[in-house]
């Protein structure tokens, strides 16, 4: 099967048609609008067409320019958006419009972005296949009797499916790095702190990221770009440079000279810990083969050791579920979101509660709720949180030790291929274990990112993952850049 | 199966989260929690005296802002008050909670 990044064109080449009066961005807007309208993969809930149709207009009447200006863009439906409703895949928002928008969304606004839609996604980001979405679950573009990944599910599949030039998605345990692995794309956890949380839905607040999905490290790093900063509406946002991904990814991409230099110098981390049992051999086939180019192209290979990341999984879903149970308390029918009163008139406010979040949450909100107020509960709380966060500690230590010693680490995303809907739907564990590779970068706050490389079985998408020390994304992408040409044959 | 969760337990933990469950819902709960909690205890086998617990990514400077009320607009409070379903004077309507039999 071909790559997308292959057939699609992508945004930096949009670009360059938009700049050579090629074609117009209100030309590409009707088209990603009605290519996104007739696909069958469900991957947007709502269509913005008439901000769509604006954003396009005002650019082709020289109102807005720059790296995003023009192009079109598929927004997670978590992120919060003036005027149009944000489900978080939940039927509790069904009906809500958000009174303000976010301080990505806003950035973008400013940005030029044309925003296409609102993506499809796991309900309130949480599910590792897009099948706890109450409006449906996303088909893979590859083969939509499959599932896209989760929880930026419609995110990666409308990239990866040519409705939406790139996109963003949050990540809390993988959600963004999952679908790009299944969907075929590249998508980029950030450094924690790096981009603003300020309109992200909360689900776990120490591990959310918002990043982008693209079909290649170019846009990867210019949409980063345009998202990143320090944000004083987010606590947790740090005071770091901006710096220009864009401009050094292109060197990478355009410059065989500094190219070969850059992997030259290159350390590459391979832990044991992400080939061990239950990783899929055509997967690790097709890392090997990764590793092995870049050891060809004179990059060095260091084996490692991450001891501790094999209970990362364990400290995740007591981290994750423990926030999320507090982040989802506000979600009680009072303030937004719909009401149930299972007495009518007669309902009592606690009953009106309890109808509300127990009608209109769906089944793995539902266990996450329940397992993270047992888990924080009098008599349970040291030696579940507590304990799990110890844990946590650890896991963020054994990476500081590799990084004394790599500039990235590199595995495998998943340990399998996209997977068949239904397939793990009542079995929760075997479905967490999707995520195995990805909970322990955020755990540890790190910046990471997933990109095609080869196939496995039925000829399906194989991510590859690399994972970098705190604010480290420039040399993620340009490591991501150089090994899109060593599979490409062109190093 | 983990001894921890019994209906009971599932039933309490519910009360707290204010969810209301059906029969089957407590039953597939207790027995998906058990499981889950049972996986979870491997942690117990993880030596962690005299570890700091880790409740926050990398590094937190965090910052706060100022501790001052600002009064909003009018027509922004009318705005976050509209997102309720029930709403009155620019406030929000629940039912009673004081007074009643």
């Amino acid at each position: 099967m071909q790559f997308p990044r292959h057939t699609l064109k992508k945004a930096w080449q949009l670009r360059a048609e938009l700049a050579s009066k090629k074609t117009t961005s209100l030309a590409l807007t009707e088209d990603y609008l009605a290519k996104a309208k007739a696909s069958k993969l469900n991957s947007y809930l709502t269509f913005m067409d008439a901000q769509a149709i604006a954003s396009a207009k005002n650019f082709d009447a020289g109102k807005s320019s720059g790296m995003l200006a023009g192009i079109p863009l598929g927004l997670k439906d978590n992120l919060v958006t003036e005027g149009v409703k944000t489900t978080c895949g939940s039927k509790i928002l069904a009906n809500y419009v958000p009174p303000y928008s976010g301080t990505v969304v806003k950035k973008l606004e400013a940005a030029g972005s044309v925003f296409i839609g609102k993506c499809n996604l796991d309900e309130f980001a949480m599910g590792s296949s897009n099948e706890n979405s109450a409006f449906g679950p996303v088909g893979l573009p590859q083969d939509p009797t499959r599932v896209p990944g989760g929880s930026s599910g419609g995110s990666a599949a409308a990239v990866a499916a040519g409705l939406a030039a790139w996109s963003l998605g949050s990540d809390t345990g993988g959600s963004v790095r999952q679908p790009a692995s299944f969907c075929g794309v590249v998508g980029l956890k950030p450094t924690y702190g790096r981009v603003s949380r300020y309109g992200l839905v909360a689900f776990a607040s120490s591990l959310d990221q918002i990043g982008p999905l693209t079909l290649d490290a170019q846009d990867c790093a210019d949409l980063l770009e345009g998202i990143s900063g320090y944000d004083p509406l987010d606590s947790t946002s740090l005071d770091r440079p901006v710096l220009h991904y864009g401009k050094a990814v292109e060197k990478i991409r355009t410059d065989a000279t500094a190219r070969h230099d850059f992997v030259k110098k290159l350390r590459v981390g391979v832990p044991a810990e992400f080939f061990a049992a239950g990783l899929d051999a055509q997967v690790q086939k097709a890392v090997e083969s990764a590793i092995d180019a870049l050891r060809k192209a004179g990059a060095e290979i260091v084996p490692l050791q991450l001891p501790t990341s094999k209970h990362a999984l364990a400290v995740y879903y007591v981290v994750a579920v423990s926030e999320a149970s507090a982040n989802l308390a506000r979600f009680d029918g009072v303030r937004f979101g719909d009401r149930v009163y299972p007495n009518g008139a007669n309902s009592s406010l606690d009953e009106m509660y309890e109808a509300t979040r127990g009608t209109l949450f769906g089944n793995e909100v539902k266990r996450r709720i329940l397992l993270g107020n047992f888990t924080l509960s009098s008599g349970y709380y040291d030696a579940y949180y507590k304990k799990a966060c110890q844990v946590r500690n650890l896991i963020a230590q054994d990476f500081a030790k590799c990084f004394a010693k790599v500039d990235v680490i590199i595995g495998p995303t998943t340990p399998t291929v996209s997977f068949e809907r239904g397939s793990k739907t009542n079995d929760p564990l075997s479905m967490y274990l999707s995520d195995i590779y990805t909970v322990p970068v955020n755990l540890a706050g790190l910046p990471a990112v997933s990109m095609p490389y080869g196939t496995g079985e039925k000829g399906l998408p194989v991510g590859l993952q690399l994972i970098g020390a705190p604010f480290s994304e420039l040399k993620l992408l340009e490591s991501v850049a150089a090994l899109e040409t060593l599979f490409d044959g062109a190093f | 199966m983990s001894q921890l969760v019994s209906q009971e337990v599932t039933r309490k933990v519910a009360k707290l989260s204010r969810l209301k469950l059906s029969e089957a819902e407590i039953e597939r709960y207790t027995a998906e929690l058990g499981k889950i909690l049972d996986f979870v205890a491997e942690l117990n086998a993880v030596n962690t005296d005299g570890v700091e617990p880790l409740v926050h990514g990398f590094a937190l400077d965090a910052h706060f802002r100022e501790d001052v009320a600002v009064l909003l607009p009018e027509e922004t409070t009318r705005k976050i008050v509209a997102c309720a379903e029930q709403n009155l004077y620019d406030q929000y309507k629940v039912p009673q909670v004081l007074g009643g039999e």
